[in-house]
């Protein structure tokens, strides 16, 4: 029944496939005299594709930018890409290989909580740098990370503040997908509604598991729980399982007045992947908006477009900029900010350069923190629009200043000291 | 403390809901924070005012551009109270452009300019850092021309910015839900009336309010503004002041088995049982007269909760029959372990997404033929693709399952990837505007179109199926093949055609089922393996390998257990939606030991290997 012939085509095939795969696996060019390695830790493949791969690309724009005005130091800047595959034990591995083989002076990446613990230690061990572009749940401060997005104090309080004092919300409904960051992000925000006044019997938490679909007895269930025309969602449900969410909350009868849903991982970019009709009106916090109007915003957007286009990924000029996607560009400004600070490539002297380090963002100014590696940002709510877009219904007053550990799960006010840094010097010098 | 009004008024059209009041009105109207007491202070002179202005309502007066234009001026008055009332009397002219004012007087994007009020959304810069604004006629959004016919470019430091505090922000927030009441839109109308009663209430809606709940043409909105009148007066009567009036109403809300009404029922009664027993008559009345209408509502949404939750795993069960309808053709049927059927619904999905763009649709400008259209496309591309897969590879793999799960599983991710390529992760597939919102067919059960959809598109496939089956000579043919290959051979079935079709069949089904699911989920590459292929698996194990009936029965089976399992409450504990899947597949492992072939025991090729 089996013939030898396509059998032995299909294996020669598969074989010349595999080449082509392993030729394009060893495309790492060295770096020479005037050049400097950065590497670039972004699942490119596997489920966190949807999100990281954005990252990429912009971290590669920033380093084109950099590049076309002189590199940083007199020195172009060379990326070095890997793809992670969204495997948590691949990236350890892979931020292994940037730092110890390929020698790279600082690596941008990670999204999601897990990926950067379990990159955690290798970076702490071979005291290199490592910048996080994604809000996260905090409770966390290594001296060989910089966090450049949020903390819960920019995104989680003042977002409840917000749906408390402005729309007026007593009851709230924490829903989220079942792991780290909903859990501690629900563990803040319970903490804070209760400082507040809010009773045991008006907070609702709930969780679904990865990717989701199903919400139609969720959905149910807010209905009954909105009824008195008070409450709101809380969502700090993530990736695909938005779509269906926000599509059964609308088909069920439910809109924004009803019972508003607040987002905490749906920016311009999910949007993008979205029915929109069915969120319009309902509201998102974060720190960066593509809809912020000012000339530098403006001119980060076109620029991102543009650079999309020309390199032919995907989506092209329909691609839209987002908080994380902000983050993750000026991550790359401030490490060569603080590089030419410094006048060094050393992590250590670098490290010191970033603490308290003005800059200018796409979306403003921002400020490095002048000890606990975050970022100060300032908040924005925006509510969804037709277009995919935010429109921007709230701004903090200024910037925000991070907190690294909560103080609604801290309140004596102990926190753990950082982790890592550079072992060998501060240990001989302290003694 | 800056200034301070007395006022008092009469609100004579409803005596039962309103007394006379004076309420002092504090506070500076710039300064922010202020304390608790000043901003408990304003929110009550707020909803006063409401009820001060309340009396002239006119129902769907068009005023004319001239009167909301002075309106507007009165935004920028020193005067607080006459800021208050400019809010109300836009609202109350019932003109639907009057909502984006409010709305842009809230966001502080109002500003003066030539003492003339005017909207600035967007503040341009030049190369020296100098801020402009390009400003727009506040009432019709265009931008204000200059001499030269060009928009006019205003230094910013020429504008000065109206800010309202955060009381006057939820004023015009209030006012909007007043303004709504006027629209002609059903769907607007109906979120103003919603909005109006809920608590604290306003007042100042009562009288159209009932006009509603007598006259208007919609149902719904007739029993919602009902609701929101009994809602208010609930509020605005209390047991000790006017116990009849009070209890009247929380009766009638009982009747109504009103939802909205239940958590304030609740509320009342909770405070009521903190009295003593027997402290005063009225009160024990009370307390039975909610109790009573509470259990009323309870009895109510239990039975369409119960209602509810049949629908919703009747849904679910028909989305994942339709999943496993493919898959119980390539799987059941030929025995081919196709792990790339999930993929194969995907490229269904993928090819809606293409129907949609090729036809234009997107939401600001439907064309909902589309869909029409997708559906066909999705079932040939999907088999199209389906008979490549064959052909290419399967074909050598039959009687191999081991080899053929290994290598299908292989295509599954070169397929992932390749889109992934081609369109990146996000891409978004809009519903055809006859697939938005749901019917409501008793009160409080929202059934959705799109739900509703799937399920009579399973119940066609379903028949089709059957009807290719039994009744045709492909069928014929089909059967024959797989039931004994050498038999059929012998009397002259093409098998190795037959296969080809069949696979292509089942991957076409595949496909359909990708078209439908872009309705209530969501499309991203990788969605064959994260929501389909183990649920599809499931079914048709659990169904019976090769029996159309067995995957009837497992899917609605699974998807009904699921869905009543999952809102049950044992104690303080609810299973939620993580223990229903643990608990479902727990079930699905005890069955399969004690039933191992499934419902219907398999007939087809896996049977005599």
């Amino acid at each position: 029944m089996f013939r030898s012939k396509p059998k032995l085509r299909s294996i020669a095939t598969i074989s010349l496939l595999l080449m082509v795969v392993g030729m394009l696996g060893v495309t790492q060019a060295n770096a020479g005299p005037h050049e400097v390695k950065i590497g670039v830790l972004h699942s490119l493949s596997g489920t966190m594709a949807i999100s990281e791969t954005s990252l990429k690309d912009v971290v590669l724009m920033a380093v084109e930018e950099i590049n076309a005005n002189g590199g940083v130091m007199g020195k172009q800047v060379k990326p070095v890409v890997v793809d992670p595959a969204s495997d948590w034990d691949l990236f350890a591995e892979k931020a292994k290989d940037l730092i110890v083989k390929e020698k790279v002076a600082v690596v941008f990446g990670c999204w999601t909580s897990v990926s950067r613990k379990s990159v955690l230690p290798v970076f702490e061990e071979n005291n290199s740098l490592l910048f996080y572009p994604v809000q996260y749940e905090g409770e966390e401060q290594s001296l060989n990370v910089f966090y450049t997005a949020a903390t819960p104090n920019q995104q989680l309080v003042p977002a409840a503040e917000y749906m408390m004092e402005e729309i007026g919300a007593k009851k709230f409904y924490l829903l989220g997908t079942d792991y780290v960051f909903p859990r501690t992000a629900n563990k803040v925000l319970k903490a804070y509604l209760k400082t507040k006044g809010v009773p045991d019997e008006n907070i609702v938490e709930e969780y679904t598991p990865f990717h989701h679909q199903d919400y139609q007895t969720i959905v149910g269930k807010i209905k009954t729980f909105a009824a008195g025309g008070d409450a709101c969602v809380l969502s700090t449900i993530n990736g695909d399982s938005n779509v269906p969410f926000y599509k059964e909350f609308a088909n069920q009868g439910l809109t924004s007045d009803d019972c508003p849903i607040m987002a905490f991982s749906v920016a311009e970019d999910e949007l993008r992947a979205m029915d929109v009709p069915p969120l319009v009106g309902h509201l998102a916090t974060w720190n960066y908006f593509q809809s912020i109007n000012t000339p530098e915003n403006k001119k980060f957007v076109k620029n991102f477009k543009a650079f999309c286009e020309q390199n032919n990924l995907p989506g092209g000029s329909d691609r839209v900029t987002d908080d994380p996607i902000e983050a993750a560009y000026f991550g790359v400004y401030v490490w060569k900010a603080a590089v030419e600070k410094a006048k060094s490539f050393d992590v250590d002297k670098v490290r010191a350069a970033v603490y308290g380090l003005e800059f200018d963002a796409p979306g403003g100014k921002k400020m490095m923190h002048a000890s606990n590696q975050h970022t100060l940002k300032p908040v924005y709510v925006g509510e969804i629009k037709k277009n995919g877009q935010f429109k921007i219904v709230y701004k903090s007053d200024g910037l925000v200043s991070p907190d690294s550990y909560s103080k609604y799960l801290h309140p004596d006010g102990n926190f753990p000291a950082p982790t890592g840094g550079p072992k060998v010097a501060v240990l001989s010098s302290e003694e | 403390m800056a200034f301070c009004v007395l006022r008092t008024s009469f609100y004579n059209s409803n005596r039962r809901d309103t007394k006379i009041l004076p309420v002092s009105y504090v506070g500076n109207p710039r300064c922010t924070p202020m304390p608790k007491v000043r901003i408990l202070f304003r929110i009550f002179a707020i909803s006063f005012s409401l009820q001060v202005l309340s009396g002239f309502f006119i129902c769907s007066a068009r005023a004319d551009d001239g009167f909301i234009r002075s309106e507007i001026h009165k935004l920028t008055s020193e005067n607080t109270a006459t800021r208050k009332d400019a809010v109300i009397a836009l609202a109350k002219t019932g003109d639907m452009r009057v909502e984006a004012i409010l709305q842009s007087y809230k966001l502080s994007e109002l500003y003066v300019w030539n003492e003339a009020v005017v909207l600035c959304k967007e503040i341009i810069e030049d190369e020296d850092f100098n801020e402009f604004c390009r400003v727009a006629d506040v009432l019709t959004g265009e931008p204000i021309l200059d001499a030269g016919g060009e928009p006019h470019e205003i230094p910013v430091e020429e504008l000065e910015e109206i800010s309202p505090s955060r009381a006057e922000r939820k004023l015009a927030n209030s006012a909007k839900f007043l303004l709504r009441l006027s629209s002609p839109d059903r769907d607007i109308r109906m979120s103003g009336a919603k909005k109006c009663g809920d608590p604290p209430g306003i007042i100042a809606s009562v009288r159209q309010l009932r006009e509603m709940s007598e006259n208007d043409p919609v149902k719904k909105i007739r029993y919602i503004a009902k609701e929101s009148l009994l809602l208010i007066r609930l509020n605005q009567t209390s047991v000790a002041s006017d116990p009849h009036a009070h209890l009247e109403v929380a009766r009638e809300l009982g009747n109504m088995k009103s939802m909205r009404g239940r958590p304030q029922l609740q509320k009342l009664f909770d405070a009521l049982m903190k009295t003593p027993n027997g402290a005063k008559p009225v009160y024990d009345d009370a307390r039975k007269t909610y109790k009573f209408s509470i259990d009323q509502i309870d009895g109510y949404q239990g039975f369409v909760g119960g209602v509810g939750n049949i629908f919703r795993g009747l849904s679910l069960g028909s989305v994942l029959i339709l999943m496993a309808l493919g898959l119980a053709i390539t799987f059941g049927l030929m025995g081919v372990i196709n792990m790339a059927h999930g993929e194969l619904m995907m490229i269904g999905a993928y090819a809606t997404f293409e129907v949609q763009r090729l036809f234009g649709h997107s939401p600001d400008n439907p064309s909902d033929l589309y869909y029409i259209a997708a559906l066909p496309a999705a079932f040939l591309t999907a088999a199209f693709v389906g008979y490549l897969i064959e052909v290419s590879v399967v074909r050598y793999l039959y009687r191999r399952p081991l080899e053929s799960l290994l290598a299908t599983w292989g295509i599954g991710l070169i397929l992932i990837q390749l889109v992934r390529i081609r369109y990146g992760d996000n891409i978004g597939v809009n519903a055809p505007t006859w697939a938005r919102g749901g019917v409501e067919i008793v009160q409080d059960l929202v059934l959705p179109y799109s739900r509703c959809f799937i399920i009579v598109l399973c119940g066609m496939c379903v028949l089709l199926i059957y009807y290719l089956m039994n009744y045709t000579k492909l069928g014929l043919r089909m059967r024959a093949t797989m039931q004994n290959r050498n038999m059929a051979r012998s009397v002259g079935v093409n098998t190795q055609r037959v296969d080809r079709y069949t696979f292509a069949f089942g991957a076409g089904i595949a496909g359909v089922a990708g078209c439908a699911w872009t309705l209530i989920g969501s499309v991203t590459p990788d969605m064959g393996q994260t929501n389909f292929i183990i649920d599809s698996f499931l079914v048709v194990v659990t169904g019976g390998v090769g029996e159309l009936i067995g995957v009837i029965c497992a899917g609605l089976g699974i998807g009904v257990l699921t869905k009543v399992v999952e809102p049950t409450q044992i104690g303080s504990f609810v299973v939620g939606a993580i223990w229903a899947k643990i608990l479902l597949l727990v079930v699905i492992v005890a069955f399969i030991q004690f039933k191992p072939a499934g419902l219907f025991a398999p007939k087809g090729r896996l049977s005599d290997i």
